[in-house]
Order: C-alpha cells, then structure tokens, then sequence
C-alpha cells in the first residue's frame, strides 16, 4: 500500500466506511510510515473538532408542511376557473381598454345640448303646424317622419 | 230706421258669399272644405337634405273634423296610421305602437284663428285653373302679404271646395313639398270607430306669465317685436329631463313660427345648416327660432326677446 491510498484510506476509516481487510493493511501501513500516521492523528483531530459544532435542524413540521403547499399550489393550477374568476380577469384586461375607446369614442360623437333642443324645437313646431289648416297636409308626414326615427 | 240697421248685417254676408275676389273664394272654400265627409288618396313628396321623399296614403275626413291618414307606402312607412282630432292626435305604428302627440291650439277656434290671420296677413291671387283629376280646380298664390316668407300654392276643387293639390315653397322660391289628392269620394260611408283615439288625449292650456314664471322658476322673455301679420297664438312650458324650457307659438296663418327659450349657462352658439331655423344667445337664455320665413325675420325677432 502506498501513502497515497492509505491517506484515502484514513478518511473512509474515520468515517467507518472500510472493509475489515482494507483495515489491516491499513493499520500495518500506519505503524510502519510515520508520515501517514501524522496525518492519520491530524485528520481524525480536525473530524472531532467538525463535529462538535452545533449543525442546525428543520422541525419536524417542516416537510410536512411543505409537502402540503405543494398539494395545495397543484390543486389550484389544476382546478377549472371559475365563470366569476375568468369574468374578473376579463374585465380587468377589458375595462382600461372600454374607457380608452368610450372617451375618444364621445369626444367625437358628443351630441351638445343645442342638439337635443334642436330635435325638441322641431317636433314641437311640427306638432303645432298640424293645426294650421293650410300646410297641415305637409306636417302629418314631418310628424311621421319623427315617429319612424323614434 | 231699425230695418236700416238690419240690411247692414244681412249686406255683410250677401257680400262675403257672393264676392269674387280671391281672399273671399279662398276662405270660403276653407269653410266650405271643413263640413264635408270624404276619402282618397293622397300622395305627398317632401323635399329633404337627402333628396325628395314619397309618401302615398288613404286620407278619411269626417263630418265631425276629424282625419284618419293611412300610410301605404313607402314600405318602410307602410301601416303607420294617424288619427287628427281636434284637440289630440296619435301615430299608431304597424305594430300598435302609439305615439301621441299634443294640440296646444283651442280646438273650437283654431280654424276661425287661421281664416282671421290669413284674412289680415295673407295676399292671396288667383293665378289660373287646371283639371286636377279629372276635376276642376282654381290655383291660388297665397303670400304673406308683411314680411318675406314662404308662400304656398293651392288648387281647390270649384265644386267643393277641398284641396286637391299643395305646393309650398320657401321664402326664397324653391319647393319644399308638395300634396296632391289623386282620387276623391264624397261622402263615403265612414264609421265612427276609425276616428276613435286609442288613448285619452293629452291635455293642454295656455300660460299666463305668471303661471310659467312659477312652473319653470325663472322668468321667460317675450318678443318685444312681433312681425305685421303675426299673432302670438300659444305659450306653454317644457319640463323634460335636463330641459326646460318654453315654447312660444306665433303666426300669420301661412308660415307659423315657434320659438323656444331655455336659461343656458356657458357657450350656446352654433352654426346651423337649416334655413329656417336661428339660434342666439339672448342674455342668459339660449332662443331657438324656427319658421318658414327669412332668417333675418326670425333674428330679429330673437334679438327683440325682453
């Protein structure tokens, strides 16, 4: 056995992971290299000294609740959405959109107030022109011309 | 003495039923027309922005003075059916839709109002005779005979008086519509039922200022100047939403004109295409005028409201 085999040797016989054979020759090897039973000393010092310090722990609560968020977060991906739910994300995408087009929309579509006058004063003088005898005859079809629009 | 005093009266008549002039055979003719039963058909163009517009319809007239119009054509006019009665109308739809509509002016008097306006506004000619159907019919200019307005075009039927065709044009010459009778009966049996409103008729009154200034809560202009021939003949209020306002009614017998006031705050100015109708801003008020006479008849009138 050369140093080199029995240095890797040393860290699986401190972590007790050897086999009874490699374990003879490597204490043979031990007892006969004063270099490799250096390191030997030194490695097995520096694991005792590893060990000691305080290693923190999960609870034991830990993988079970992360176990149930995961199930959770799958139920909710894989679940249909709901009429609510997708009418929700619809109008949210949707409504900015509306009040874009419905402003510029009734900027240029704006009917003034004359123009409701307007509409009020001609049928009101229509309704009355239907009582002059002369041009009755002409306003009975002005006034049916405003109900078609009605 | 007394018998002296009797003749005038009886010489006042003899002179209107026998006189020739054309005014006298017009309103004649007028009252004549108002008591009789007849039917036919009638065809009406009207001229607009869009071009001339053609109507047919089966016109009804009873002894009571009441008309029942029945529109054939065109298709998308077909069915309408409208009844006139002296204080109220309605428009019934092809499906039984009503549309009522209002008559401001007193029912009694409206058609001695008109004859007594045409009588004092009205320059009336006889411009000739024509066969109109097959029947013979005077044509009269009627014209106002004070401010410059439009005039219309009648021809009578000699026998009986009734309108057999109307041509009414603008103040400035070009056609606006035009009515003609093109089958007539008289007399026909016509029943009672068809004249009947389908719904009460709306009711309406004639306002004292008083009374609008308490209605409306502000107090309406008047036009301090009223053109010769003309009369005001109705004021009334408008409540509707966002509008109120007043709607004042006057006339010459010939080219009526309404006019329509409402407190305006801010702008109110626009140009309008339509050549009968003006629209100013007149202290606080924005007035609305619309009649068949020449713009500037109908601003200064609006310019005149106090």
């Amino acid at each position: 056995m050369n140093c080199k085999r029995a240095k890797l040797l040393c860290n699986q016989l401190l972590d007790e992971e050897i086999t009874p054979r490699e374990k003879e020759m490597l204490l043979w090897h031990l007892k006969n290299c004063p270099e490799c039973a250096r390191f030997y000393e030194e490695t097995k010092k520096l694991k005792k000294a590893l060990s000691s310090i305080y290693t923190p722990s999960l609870s034991p609560s830990f993988n079970r609740n992360v176990l149930r968020e995961i199930k959770s977060r799958e139920e909710k991906i894989l679940r249909p959405l709901s009429p609510l739910l997708v009418f929700k994300k619809v109008a949210v995408f949707l409504l900015p959109i509306f009040l874009l087009l419905s402003l510029l929309f009734g900027v240029y579509t704006f009917k003034p107030r004359e123009d409701k006058f307007l509409a009020t004063l001609k049928r009101e003088h229509i309704f009355y022109t239907t009582q002059n005898p002369l041009i009755s005859g002409d306003s009975t079809v002005k006034l049916l011309l405003i109900a078609g629009e009605e | 003495m007394k018998s002296k005093f009797f003749l005038f009266p009886l010489l006042a008549i003899a002179l209107t039923v026998f006189s020739t002039d054309p005014l006298s055979l017009l309103i004649q003719s007028l009252e004549k027309e108002r008591n009789l039963q007849w039917m036919g058909q009638q065809v009406y163009t009207v001229i607009t922005e869009k071009g001339p517009l053609h109507f047919k319809s089966i016109v009804k007239y009873n002894k009571m003075g009441k008309t029942r119009v029945e529109f054939v054509s065109p298709p998308n006019f077909a069915g309408y059916v409208m009844i006139l009665e002296k204080d109220s109308g309605v428009i019934i739809g092809p499906k039984g839709r009503i549309i009522p509509f209002p008559r401001y002016l007193q029912p009694d008097s409206v058609a001695n109002v008109h004859i007594e306006l045409i009588s004092k506004s009205a320059k009336v000619s006889l411009i000739g005779e024509e066969k109109i159907s097959g029947r013979s019919a005077r044509i009269f200019l009627i014209k106002p005979a004070f401010v410059k307005g439009g005039y219309l075009k009648v021809w009578i039927d000699k026998t009986t008086g009734i309108r057999l065709k109307t041509e009414r044009y603008s103040p400035d010459g070009k056609l606006l519509s035009s009515i003609s009778l093109v089958s007539l009966q008289l007399n026909p049996p016509l029943r009672e039922k068809e004249f009947n409103l389908p719904i009460s008729p709306i009711q309406t009154q004639n306002y004292s200022l008083e009374e609008l200034e308490k209605i409306l809560r502000f107090r309406p202009l008047l036009p301090s100047y009223i053109p010769r021939g003309y009369k005001i003949l109705h004021i009334h209020p408008l409540i509707a939403p966002r509008q109120k306002a007043i709607l004042i009614h006057l006339s010459d017998g010939i080219n009526p004109i309404t006019i329509m006031e409402s407190p305006s705050r801010g702008r109110y100015f626009k140009a309008l295409d339509e050549h009968d109708t003006v629209m100013i801003k007149v202290k606080k008020f924005l007035v609305i005028l619309k009649g068949n006479v020449d713009r500037k008849v109908l601003e200064q009138i609006g310019l005149s409201m106090r």
